[in-house]
């Protein structure tokens, strides 16, 4: 009985570490990565002034990634994130520019920022629905929904960007909080709510099993159509906040702003460890290669080169790290085969 | 045995995810020979059809056909090597006629770029003179019976130019009829120099039809012979492994009042007026046969599909829930048929398996879930019904396919029901593993749990329930105690044997 019970710690000990490898890749890889910009760019990397304004670049995109995550979980996608973003981000604008002269800028700004995340919400709600009810695809209904939510942002501002927003409605963007960036913040708060979420809530493990087998998640007793909804509203209103936070930071808004965004959340998602079948990934990954790209992209841009090459730079890690990922799952998955082989083998 | 070999497997070993299908088999099948394949389910006799036909890759051994050594065949390859298998749903387009079911696969085998729908008949016709059988030949597959559509997928074979025939289960759904006309027509070709390999566990069959026995006991060949040397006990022993005797269940006590009762409950199309009451302590079967509605009964009693008319009641209150969700919280548990796709999250872990029916029940005061709760509350179901597992934390896909059944059924008791509804919950596993659910299932009618089992296996449900249902058609036909219900009877009554015999 000793015997089994040491057995079955070692057993644990090694599904933790096992599980939990492609993170620790993921980690390996982040830290070569600032150890060797820090390198290249002779100590310039670290510096104050670098480090500040990497902590205000990649919130926007990180949110934006961790938005079409949790729809990856589920076995589906949002295209939509930067569509909804920007909508929001008009919306938010618009909003208190109309209202700042009758009710003073806090209040305006206040009501604009529940006005984007409404309108998050309600764009969520409607790629939800569009995809539980109408049983649209969701790579297909979230294009789709892109258009129209680009296509209203367009329409409402007639194509221009919206300006003239009080300084104060830049605390978000361009604020500190207790010396930290604004939008660093927000990015931390999102991501503990979401790792809770995730991990600890009854949500986030109906999100993981609906994701793995919807059959098996029906005969479960789970209700499908009501995770897909959830989600695709948190997702939503995750690409609001990214779209208050580009808003504020630019102190305007513009309904075609970074188009190329929803390929780099691809990639970070990807890279993160998020399974585009469903049903794997966690927050944690996410960030890691979220940091792990705006290392890369900050270093290079120091280094004067040309933004081609750090397309090119992005792409090779994310085929790189498929490739990692690919030979190191089998050798897990070799080693877990192996381990309840013998463990039957010993039993019977 | 003169005759030369038309397949010779050595050493043929395989495995899934740690569990060993096959181990260092050799099987040879000569020419014109008939042989049985025999043994119990998950012995490994699927594996190794699906090797020679190329699905599968074995990890070890070697294939030898015609003198010429292969480490593995790729499906074409087989069947270019003529090896044809007739799997137990036939594989056949039920939207298309008879003649264009036979012949359309030789004529793309041919190579031709168009389609000669003269010469189509006339090869379709050509392969029915073979077996001497009379089908129209414009006829919808879809309208005819199941017999017809094996003998279909057969004359479809002869036409690849078959030299070995692998019939996998195929007395399964027909009459006794219907048994004896393939027989004489595997006996035809037999006589053409075609092997046969016959895949079965029902020993008077095999008697019936095959010289050469090779019987597989998880996943080892355990003995091979001429059929001459074994009698029916004999036979048993092998496959099984030991001398099983079978205790048949007995209530040790039944409740009075009905613990579950459905009432003229239907759902269009499917199923129709079907009622029954289910007492504490009881085990209760459901039979029919493949279409017969007991799939679709077994669903609604979940509302995974609603029914449109009739009444559930449990402990004396109908049930009004239009959820699954509903269902389970009223305490009705629904282990299904296909534990792969509807049973379990196979790559997630064993824990997590066991408490996704009641998410809810695993959280703490924060609402958040209770991990080290859930970790215990799964080893002591892990222990309670003997899962063969080093970790709750493993991916239930590396068990086998006992082991995973018994993961399904521990994640329902899990919800704490009152009903506990079974469907074909032995399919596909090993012996010992099925002798460990028949024990449970008992157990947990001890203690006053109405159980039912709905299966096709006509043993499994004389030995195991005490009371069953016949389905047909989508009603309930009969109900019978197994009380010195004979296996055979039962079996007659499901396939009509006697309303057969009375319209000759």
């Amino acid at each position: 009985m000793a015997n089994n019970t040491e057995q079955k710690k070692r057993v644990n000990f090694l599904k933790g570490f096992t599980e939990d490898a492609s993170l620790m890749r993921l980690f390996f890889i982040m830290v070569v990565a600032f150890i060797l910009m820090t390198i290249i760019t002779k100590g310039k990397f670290v510096t104050g002034a670098n480090i500040s304004s990497m902590a205000t670049q990649f919130p926007e995109i990180g949110i934006l990634a961790i938005a079409v995550s949790i729809t990856m979980l589920l076995g589906g996608i949002n295209l939509s994130v930067v569509g909804i973003a920007n909508l929001s981000g008009v919306f938010c604008c618009l909003t208190i520019i109309k209202l700042e002269p009758s009710i003073g800028t806090w209040p305006a700004i206040f009501i604009g920022l529940m006005v984007a995340l409404v309108c998050g919400l309600v764009c969520g709600f409607l790629n939800g629905l569009l995809i539980a009810y109408i049983g649209i695809p969701a790579m297909l209904a979230t294009l789709g929904s892109q258009e129209i939510f680009m296509g209203l942002g367009i329409g409402v501002t007639e194509g221009a960007a919206v300006f003239g927003t009080p300084d104060a409605f830049t605390f978000v963007g361009a604020g500190k909080f207790l010396g930290i960036p604004g939008p660093l913040v927000v990015f931390m708060i999102v991501v503990v709510i979401f790792t809770i979420l995730l991990q600890k809530k009854k949500y986030g493990m109906e999100l993981y099993l609906s994701g793995t087998s919807p059959k098996a998640a029906r005969f479960s007793g789970i209700k499908n159509q009501k995770v897909i909804i959830m989600t695709h509203v948190l997702s939503g209103v995750l690409s609001s906040v990214a779209g208050i936070i580009i808003a504020s930071r630019a102190n305007s808004a513009k309904a075609s702003y970074g188009s190329s965004y929803v390929l780099q959340c691809l990639i970070v998602a990807i890279l993160g460890g998020i399974n585009p079948n469903g049903g794997f990934g966690k927050v944690s990954g996410v960030v890691m290669a979220i940091l792990t790209l705006q290392f890369l992209s900050s270093g290079f841009n120091m280094l004067r080169v040309d933004s081609y090459f750090k397309t090119f730079i992005w792409g090779a890690l994310l085929v790189g790290a498929m490739i990692l990922n690919y030979y190191g799952d089998r050798i897990s998955e070799n080693r877990k085969r192996r381990n309840a082989e013998k463990a039957i083998e010993k039993e019977s | 045995m003169a005759n030369k070999s038309v397949i010779k497997l050595t050493g043929i070993s395989k495995s899934f995810a740690g569990v060993k299908a096959l181990q260092d088999i050799d099987l040879d099948i000569r020419e014109g020979e008939v042989r049985c394949l025999a043994g119990g389910n998950g012995c490994g006799k699927s594996t190794v059809i699906k090797i020679i036909s190329g699905f599968y890759k074995p990890d070890k051994g070697t294939i030898e056909i015609n003198g010429k050594q292969y480490s593995h065949l790729n499906p074409q390859q087989a069947i270019d090597l003529g090896i044809q298998v007739i799997y137990q749903d036939f594989s056949v387009f039920p939207n298309l006629t008879v003649a264009e079911n036979i012949a359309l696969s030789a004529e793309r085998l041919d190579g031709k770029k168009f389609v000669n729908w003269k010469r189509v008949r006339e090869r379709a016709q050509e392969a029915l003179d073979m077996i001497n059988v009379n089908l129209d030949l414009d006829a919808i597959l879809s309208e005819l019976p199941v017999a017809s559509k094996q003998l279909v997928a057969i004359c479809r074979s002869l036409l690849q130019n078959a030299r070995l025939l692998i019939l996998d289960e195929p007395t399964t759904a027909l009459t006794k009829n219907e048994v004896k006309s393939l027989f004489k027509v595997i006996k035809d070709l037999q006589a053409k120099g075609i092997s046969i390999l016959f895949v079965s566990h029902k020993i008077e069959e095999v008697y019936e039809l095959a010289k050469e026995l090779t019987i597989f006991r998880n996943g080892k060949k355990v003995i091979e012979g001429s059929l001459q040397e074994f009698d029916r006990k004999k036979f048993v022993y092998y496959m099984t492994g030991r001398e099983i005797e079978t205790v048949k269940f007995k209530p040790e006590h039944i409740g009075e009042q009905p613990l579950f009762e459905v009432q003229n409950i239907g759902i269009k199309d499917l199923f129709k007026d079907v009622s029954f009451q289910l007492y504490p302590g009881e085990i209760l079967g459901i039979t029919g046969l493949l279409g017969s509605g007991r799939s679709e009964l077994a669903k609604a009693l979940l509302n995974l599909e609603r029914i449109t008319e009739g009444k559930i009641i449990l402990e004396g209150k109908e049930l009004t829930a239009t959820s699954v969700k509903g269902m389970i919280d009223a305490g009705i548990a629904y282990v299904p048929e296909d534990r792969l796709t509807e049973g379990l999250f196979m790559p997630q872990t064993i824990s997590r398996n066991m408490i996704a029916a009641v998410i809810e029940r695993n959280l703490n005061k924060l609402t958040l879930i209770d991990d080290a709760g859930v970790r215990e509350r799964s080893e002591k179901w892990v222990e309670e019904l003997k899962v063969k597992t080093p970790s709750t934390e493993l991916p239930v896909q590396a068990l086998s396919g006992g082991n995973q059944q018994k993961v399904v059924i521990a994640k329902w008791l899990a919800t704490n029901p009152k009903v506990l509804i079974l469907n074909s919950p032995t399919v596909g596993i090993d012996v010992g593993a099925k002798a460990d659910i028949y024990d449970y299932t008992r157990m947990l009618a001890g203690r006053g749990m109405g159980i039912i089992i709905i299966s096709d296996d006509i043993p499994e449900v004389v030995d195991n329930c005490n009371r069953v249902l016949v389905m047909k058609k989508g009603r309930i036909t009969d109900e019978l105690s197994t009380d010195g219900l004979e296996e055979d009877t039962l079996s007659d009554i499901l396939i009509d044997a006697n309303k057969e015999a009375a319209t000759k």
